[in-house]
């Protein structure tokens, strides 16, 4: 093998990464702390690539506005969607998880409707193509990249300093304790799918300009999250990360090394292994 | 010589940094009724997970007519002859009352698939016998006008007999209750009681945990002492009942004594 | 056998011959694939039923279908087997699939059960997509052959060309009802007792001596014995199989079919995919409402009548007797 090739699977996996890791993030905080598989958070990538769609080329705004907006957007709706549709079922697994399916399918039909069934694409916000490693990289896909990683750390930043966010890591360690403590479960619940949701539009935003995207994309990006959240431990923010960019490898390596279809069944096999062998992932705990 | 029954060694249980129970002894003769008492999460509940299979002992083995049955699986015992009833009500909800009853009777029942398969006359003769050797076990436990009845729809005594009576009809030689009186009235207490008791005259041992200790005392032949993992003490009701120990276990932990009912 | 028990086994008879009587009326080849058709996603169906009776929902159970479609497509082609061949030996090799599939995923339960058995489903399926030689890769497999004539002296020999409709759709109905019968046996016999034990509580069933890992497996490996039986006649009818024909999308449906017309009794699979065959039928001039429509109909169900359709007599024999009475007292 070629120390080029190497090192362009080695990039490409590493971007892959940081996509996974700003989209399972969401997944993880929403599971942490409410106890549910959320199916519609492909949904929310979904939407947050439209948003960005409607703000940036129907209404011409600003790109890094317009994803600003989305994240905002999407991230209200989540909110709304949970306090009606999940606070009365909060407690019940299924009926919890299959609500959540039917958000999903919700999601597909407001999309089709005010979007129509045809893909969409956004122009590239940041052309060219620059080297990198000795391999060559498009300027967008890097600048997916950074902004990921800039809001992941703003993310981990709120989670560590503020005070919301040191009330969603009480409740996601001990949801008894943590209202005994004072703890708004309802704002906490309420703020951590809103933030979930925001992180997921943002990755769909920033996808926007890479990948054509279309009112169906949402459930294989659901499972492709999901597998993350399961291998990284699905209540270990730390797991979803490092799962994020195992993933990334893997998918890179394989599908440059192998093929496609070859990365996909990895990736379904590496799922099928952790929830039977080791259902706890790689950082979570029993 | 009466060798005994049931024998468990040092059992030990942990739980990452937890001691549930630790280095626990103590043997079980045949025909005795045995209470097993101790203040809220002194590990009784654990001791019976453990010997029954549903988790591993961490140390310690337990012995059963001589054999080593540690970490045996839960169906493997009730083969042996060792049943187990659930302090939590664990019914079959939605199967009635008989359905229940009938498959507690699931390893005194031939199998033969291809005759229950087809109905076949036979099939339907040894249906009969097996429906009316379990309605006599539900005339014994008083259930048996109700033998139709779906066992959520019972209400909290009699689901508390029917788990009982499901226990009983594995047709065990050990029967390990815990806390079968646990929220019972009066009356339901004294038909468990005497159920304990014609349990007992068939040759049945049996090891009770127990909250209800004004209950639970007159029906024991031995009690046995938890507090903290540990077996403080052990002897006769009258002797456990001055024991030292044993009130300042109570006194000094969660206090659970049966006067407040 | 009471009056009650005949009149409902002279309904079922009356059901099952006018099902036989149906080419003598119906001649239209588009309307005798869709009918044919419905008797295989009755299969699927009710096969998925079984595994529910224990408690499961498994999404591996679809492309287990698919395997024994492509097990017997490939004996037929490849080995060069006669279908009446292919049919059993592809069933058999799929149950052997089956148990290897569902051996990991019985360390799980619930929903995690749900997805593990998708997970290694998936493998399998991609496996065909993967994998030109033998199975065909993305374009899957065609030309299969078709089932060889019958000959019985006697009576005058059964074809089954490309244009046998009725020769298939009384080979697929006869496989159904056969199917039907075997699953119905099974569901009152004492493996559906241990399966409803097991479903309402494993630690309870354990604890009266019943090996449940035992159980669960035998009900998987059956459920997709019968699933493979469904998958083969496909093959052979429609002479074509493509992998992403079984991909996670038809399990959902199946799923629909099966708990909208209500797990909870025999028939209830049944009558689910009938009303949705006869939906997207409706529904032919606007494909793009069946998601819709499919969707309303499940959360309309899940909402109002969460024990599926088929406990619609149940609920409303009540009301309509009192409403009867009523009317008597006038």
């Amino acid at each position: 093998m070629e120390l080029s090739t190497f090192l362009q699977m080695f990039v490409n996996g590493t971007m892959i990464g940081f996509q996974l890791a700003l989209f399972a993030t969401g997944l993880t905080l929403v599971y942490g702390i409410m106890l549910i598989i959320n199916f519609a958070h492909g949904e929310l990538y979904m939407l947050g690539a439209f948003a960005v769609f409607f703000f940036a080329e129907q209404l011409g705004l600003n790109y890094f506005v317009s994803l600003a907006l989305a994240m905002i957007v999407v991230g209200l709706i989540a909110v709304a969607a949970e306090r009606v549709f999940f606070k009365p079922l909060r407690g019940q697994h299924i009926p919890s998880f299959v609500m959540s399916c039917g958000l999903a399918f919700m999601f597909q039909v407001a999309a089709v409707l005010a979007f129509g069934i045809k893909n969409k694409a956004i122009d590239s916000v940041f052309p060219g193509v620059i080297m990198l490693l000795g391999t060559s990289v498009s300027v967008e896909r890097l600048m997916v990249s950074l902004i990921s990683a800039i809001l992941i750390i703003g993310f981990y930043i709120f989670l560590l300093r503020s005070r919301s966010g040191r009330a969603m890591r009480a409740v996601m360690q001990n949801p008894d304790a943590a209202a005994l403590q004072g703890v708004n479960i309802n704002q906490v619940c309420s703020l951590g799918m809103g933030i979930g949701a925001a992180l997921a539009a943002a990755a769909g935003g920033l996808l926007a300009p890479v990948f054509i995207f279309n009112p169906w994309i949402g459930p294989v990006l659901t499972w492709e999250g999901f597998i993350v959240v399961c291998l990284g431990g699905k209540t270990s923010l730390p797991g979803t990360l490092l799962a994020a960019f195992i993933l990334g490898y893997v998918r890179s390596f394989v599908t440059t090394l192998v093929d496609p279809v070859a990365a996909l069944m990895c990736e379904a096999a590496i799922l099928g292994i952790i929830l039977t062998l080791r259902p706890q992932g790689l950082l979570g705990h029993e | 010589m009466n060798a005994p029954l049931l024998e468990v060694r040092n059992l030990t249980k942990r739980f990452g940094g937890l001691t549930a129970i630790s280095q626990l002894s103590f043997d079980l003769y045949r025909g005795e009724i045995v209470g097993l008492i101790g203040p809220n999460g002194a590990g009784k509940t654990t001791l019976f997970n453990v010997i029954t299979g549903f988790y591993p002992p961490t140390e310690g083995k337990v012995f059963y007519k001589g054999e080593d049955i540690t970490g045996f699986k839960p169906h493997k015992l009730v083969q042996m002859g060792i049943a187990r009833s659930f302090q939590l009500t664990t019914l079959f909800d939605n199967l009635s009352v008989l359905q229940n009853v009938v498959m507690s009777r699931h390893l005194h029942t031939e199998v033969d698939f291809l005759g229950s398969l087809f109905h076949t006359p036979g099939n339907r003769e040894k249906e009969k016998a097996t429906e009316m050797r379990t309605m006599e076990l539900l005339k014994l436990t008083g259930l048996d006008t109700q033998w139709d009845v779906l066992a959520k729809n019972l209400s909290h005594g009699y689901q508390k007999t029917l788990n009982f009576t499901i226990t009983v009809g594995t047709d065990p030689e050990l029967l390990m209750l815990d806390e079968p009186l646990c929220a019972l009235n009066p009356e339901r207490i004294t038909a468990i009681q005497r159920l304990i008791f014609t349990v007992r005259d068939k040759g049945i041992t049996i090891l009770v945990i127990e909250h209800n200790m004004k209950a639970l005392f007159p029906i024991c032949d031995r009690i046995m002492v938890l507090d903290a993992g540990m077996k403080i003490a052990e002897g006769t009701p009258k002797e456990v009942g001055g024991n030292p120990e044993v009130i300042r276990a109570y006194l000094g932990g969660a206090i659970d004594v049966s006067d407040r009912r | 056998m009471n009056r009650n028990d005949w009149i409902k086994w002279a309904g079922l008879a009356a059901v099952v011959i006018t099902l036989f009587l149906i080419p003598a009326f119906i001649k239209s080849p588009y309307w005798m694939l869709v009918l044919t058709l419905m008797w295989v996603h009755i299969i699927a169906a009710e096969s998925f039923r079984h595994i529910v009776t224990v408690g499961e929902y498994s999404f591996a159970h679809v492309p287990l279908m698919g395997m024994g479609g492509y097990a017997s497509a490939l004996l037929a082609m490849k080995l060069g087997l006669s279908f009446w061949l292919a049919l059993p030996l592809a069933v058999l090799a799929t149950a052997i699939i089956s148990f290897l599939i569902y051996y990991p995923c019985l360390r799980t339960t619930g929903t995690f059960f749900f997805f593990a058995s998708f997970a290694f489903g998936e493998v399998m399926r991609l496996c065909w997509v993967r994998f030109r030689y033998p199975f065909g890769g993305v374009g899957g497999l065609s030309h299969i052959p078709r089932p060889e004539a019958i000959h019985i002296p006697g009576l005058p020999t059964v074809e089954f060309t490309i244009v046998s409709h009725t020769s298939y759709y009384y080979l697929i109905l006869v496989f159904m009802l056969f199917s039907l019968l075997i699953m119905y046996l099974l569901d009152r016999s004492r493996l559906g007792a241990i399966a409803a034990a097991i479903k309402e509580s494993k630690v309870l069933a354990s604890f009266v001596g019943i090996r449940v890992w035992r159980y669960e497996m035998i009900i998987f490996v059956i459920a997709s014995a019968f699933a493979a039986l469904g998958g083969s006649l496909y093959a052979h009818y429609m002479t074509l199989l493509v992998p992403v024909e079984f991909y996670w999308g038809l399990g959902i449906y199946v799923c629909v079919w099966a708990v909208v017309g209500g797990t909870g009794h025999f028939a209830g699979p049944i009558v689910g995919t009938i009303v949705f065959g006869l939906a997207r039928e409706l529904l032919r001039p606007f494909p793009q409402l069946v998601p819709l429509i499919y969707g309303l109909i499940l959360a309309a169900t899940l909402a109002f009548l969460p024990q599926g359709l088929i406990s619609l007599p149940e609920k409303i024999l009540p009301w309509a007797k009192k409403v009867l009475a009523r009317v008597k007292e006038r």
